[in-house]
């Protein structure tokens, strides 16, 4: 089902403080992730894929590279006259610095363009979240079921995050408990990613009547204590790679791409993922290259070995390097002879000649953007 | 009426490059695929636009469609302005009747209406048939500071291959002494690149004049240039040393893409300076399994590799499945090679489909321990074409339709 009656909001600095080293420049949204993108291009472009095609994107700080990433929208065909995407930093008044502190506050400042927008939905998705799923589908599910509000959930154990929502629904896929919680390894069947489409009306309705926005939450005035009211519905995400709640989790999830299932998860042929365009040429594979394993993006020159890692674009690999484990970001040089193991590089990072680096499988070593080693 | 542009250009992009069989069938030679990310036109644009020229008419003929559709409005080249950018300038009806472009210079004749709506002082004229780097912006400095009618880029080319060329005498400052086109016996190996910066003016002029003589075949090397030579107009010759290669048969596309893998040759497309532009198709990065092997080439997103490569440039969307091998090849977007196929000194086009254990092509190697050298050559695999399990495509071949098994040709 086209999507092109749902307004997107897809928050662009969720959770970033649980990974502080990756944010420390940057928001959630605008971390590379995945050999050539940013953790927003993911939903952004699945938002797009679907009809989407009225974005609005609240940013909170540090999102000078989030700008830059997305410019006017055009690779993801979002510069538009009528609609497109809609960055919004916070907006300062003489009685408020415009700096949000939770969900709720980050939309009442917003409250303006989403009552404007001419939709009859609102897709709201977290920016810490690695999917690429239809929302076609879950509009057509919404939809066909007369939902209120449809909530997208997975199985297993929730990620560590704030505010994360375990549920209970019943055959018909009808929610019939929820409680808000600290996410992390609490048994439940359920729990929701932050993946809610609703009716436009009843977001701007409830907007308008919270007071005192630092002291409400979302989750509990619209979902938990509204289950007996409104009708809201249960939509099994068919496809997620991560939530990202911490570094280690942030390094799973790249080095997940590495198996066939885990890229068929974020790839699929017919929802492209589309990003900021580098113009970069092919990677070169030199005589001296041994690359296993690895997803490879253009514009790198690889003369040494690489193995079960993601190598951002222009990455210069040296004669005699050993890469393992790794996710080295854009434009970083590794030395002639430098070993790295179980590592994260940030952007534009030097490692110098027979250096050697090694993390732990269960915690990587980070290297700061610009760094040299 | 346009602001005033001190240049403009002008790519001739209508020829159907007939020597490049089939792979240009369906699209025109600007349009061909190449170094992985690119099609040809990619270089003329690229330069033009990083030598400071924001409007470009492109001059199309032959099967102009997937390259009208490849230019889009221009933006991946920053060529989408509000005022000038990228113009498809096709042979349209008019009043007096209806014509093709018959050559070069009647091209430009035709849209003489579209260059003065930019009243421009210089005009640039390219063709899109050429890989290179230049800086049209100091051919331009050179063309002002010698006050000329015309300057041609020329370089020096080797002399087997001279006689390809339009060649060109200069004396020590520049000035043109004598202009041959494609002589039997060359006189010298200097060669015109197809490159010319014409004062608009005398352009105009001599487009005029030699429409107006029937005897003229109305193309730049072979009337124009010889009669603003005889007449005495300030024509010079603008060295240039850069790599540059004509693209204009099987094997010097082969060669030329290939020639990205020589360390000892400049045409890195890396270079930050000078970045080529074309447009992209989003692709995921390239994927190598812990099975491949993959030495001395080029890949592009959205490559799957799990043979041997060696060698070889491959576009974006490439698959190479387990125990094939591809060898001192040119693999196309989207194209396929499966498991145990082997190719080798080949161009696979766009979306063919190498099927397992097929064999395309063979090495210079093979070829003279059968005593068979004189038959060895790049063998082309069409667009689409598939190549069935077992089947094999011999050297120089040129597949346009698919390949049964056991079918020898």
């Amino acid at each position: 089902m086209r999507a092109n009656n749902v307004l997107g909001i897809l928050y662009a600095s969720s959770y970033e403080y649980t990974v502080q080293e990756l944010s420390g420049s940057r928001t959630m949204g605008s971390i590379p992730f995945g050999g050539r993108y940013r953790v927003v291009d993911f939903v952004l472009s699945a938002m797009v894929n679907a009809g989407i095609s009225h974005v609005l994107m609240p940013t909170k700080s540090n999102y000078r590279s989030l700008m830059d990433h997305i410019g006017n929208g055009k690779p993801w065909d979002l510069a538009r006259k009528r609609e497109g995407i809609f960055m919004l930093p916070p907006f300062s008044s003489t009685d408020s610095t415009g700096v949000y502190r939770n969900r709720v506050e980050a939309l009442k400042g917003i409250l303006g363009f989403i009552r404007e927008a001419e939709k009859e939905h609102v897709l709201l998705v977290d920016g810490n979240l690695i999917c690429n799923p239809d929302f076609g589908d879950m509009l057509a599910y919404h939809i066909e079921t007369s939902a209120d509000i449809t909530i997208a959930t997975l199985r297993g154990t929730p990620p560590r995050l704030n505010n994360t929502m375990l549920l209970e629904s019943d055959s018909t896929g009808r929610v019939t408990g929820c409680l808000v919680t600290a996410g992390g390894n609490t048994a439940a069947e359920l729990w929701a990613p932050h993946v809610l489409l609703m009716k436009k009306d009843l977001l701007v309705e409830y907007l308008e009547s919270v007071a005192d926005a630092k002291v409400v939450s979302f989750e509990r005035d619209l979902v938990q204590e509204r289950l007996g009211e409104l009708n809201i519905r249960a939509w099994e995400l068919p496809n997620f790679l991560a939530a990202i709640d911490s570094l280690p989790s942030y390094y799973k999830a790249n080095l997940a791409l590495l198996q066939s299932g885990g890229r068929r998860l974020l790839f699929p042929k017919e929802r492209p993922v589309y990003t900021k365009v580098r113009d970069e040429a092919p990677s070169l594979y030199g005589l001296d290259a041994s690359v296993k394993n690895c997803l490879i993006a253009d514009g790198c020159v690889l003369n040494g070995a690489a193995e079960s890692s993601l190598l951002f674009r222009g990455v210069r690999l040296g004669k005699g390097t050993v890469v393992r484990n790794s996710v080295i970001m854009q434009d970083t040089t590794i030395g002639d002879g430098a070993v790295l193991e179980n590592v994260i590089l940030d952007k534009r990072v030097t490692v110098a000649a027979n250096t050697t680096l090694s993390g732990a499988a269960n915690c990587p070593y980070y290297v700061p953007k610009g760094s040299a080693v | 009426m346009n602001p005033k542009r001190e240049c403009i250009a002008m790519l001739l992009a209508g020829g159907q490059g007939s020597r490049l069989g089939v792979l240009t069938q369906t699209i025109a030679k600007p349009a061909v695929p190449y170094g992985g990310k690119y099609r040809i036109i990619d270089f003329p644009l690229s330069n033009c636009v990083n030598s400071g020229i924001d409007t470009v008419g492109v001059l199309t003929q032959y099967q102009p469609l997937e390259l009208a559709d490849y230019l889009g409005n221009g933006q991946p080249w920053d060529l989408d302005r509000a005022d000038g950018g990228v113009h498809i300038l096709s042979p349209y009806q008019q009043i007096a009747g209806t014509s093709w472009y018959k050559n070069t210079a009647n091209a430009i004749y035709q849209n003489i209406t579209f260059i003065e709506r930019y009243n421009p002082q210089y005009v640039l004229i390219l063709s899109g048939d050429h890989i290179y780097k230049m800086n049209y912006a100091k051919m331009l400095d050179f063309h002002k500071e010698k006050d000329a009618a015309c300057t041609i880029a020329m370089l020096e080319v080797s002399w087997e291959e001279a006689s390809r060329f339009g060649l060109m005498s200069t004396d020590e400052d520049g000035r043109l002494l004598e202009f041959e086109e494609k002589p039997k016996k060359p006189k010298t190996n200097t060669a015109s690149m197809g490159v010319y910066i014409f004062t608009w003016d005398k352009l105009r002029e001599y487009l005029m004049a030699d429409e107006n003589n029937p005897g003229s075949g109305n193309d730049f090397g072979h009337d124009l240039i010889p009669a603003m030579h005889s007449a005495g107009e300030r024509l010079f010759g603008y060295r240039y040393s850069g790599y540059w290669k004509d693209v204009g048969t099987i094997d010097s596309l082969w060669e030329a893409n290939l020639d990205l893998l020589n360390p000892n040759v400049n045409i890195q497309a890396d270079d930050a300076k000078w970045r080529i532009y074309y447009k992209n198709t989003p692709a995921p990065p390239q994927y190598i399994a812990p099975c491949a092997q993959a030495q001395n080439c080029l890949i592009s997103e959205g490559c799957e590799v799990a043979g041997e490569v060696d060698y070889s440039v491959l576009f974006s969307g490439v698959t190479v499945e387990a125990g094939a091998s591809v060898r001192y090849s040119i693999l196309m977007p989207g194209a396929v090679v499966k498991r145990g196929a082997r190719v080798h000194t080949a161009i696979i086009a766009e979306n063919a489909m190498i099927g397992e254990g097929a064999a395309v092509g063979a090495s210079s190697e093979e070829m003279r321990v059968a005593g068979r050298l004189d038959d060895w050559g790049v063998c082309v695999v069409g667009k689409g074409v598939t190549v069935e399990p077992g089947a094999s495509v011999a050297p120089k071949e040129m597949l346009d339709a698919d390949r049964k098994s056991g079918e020898v040709r």
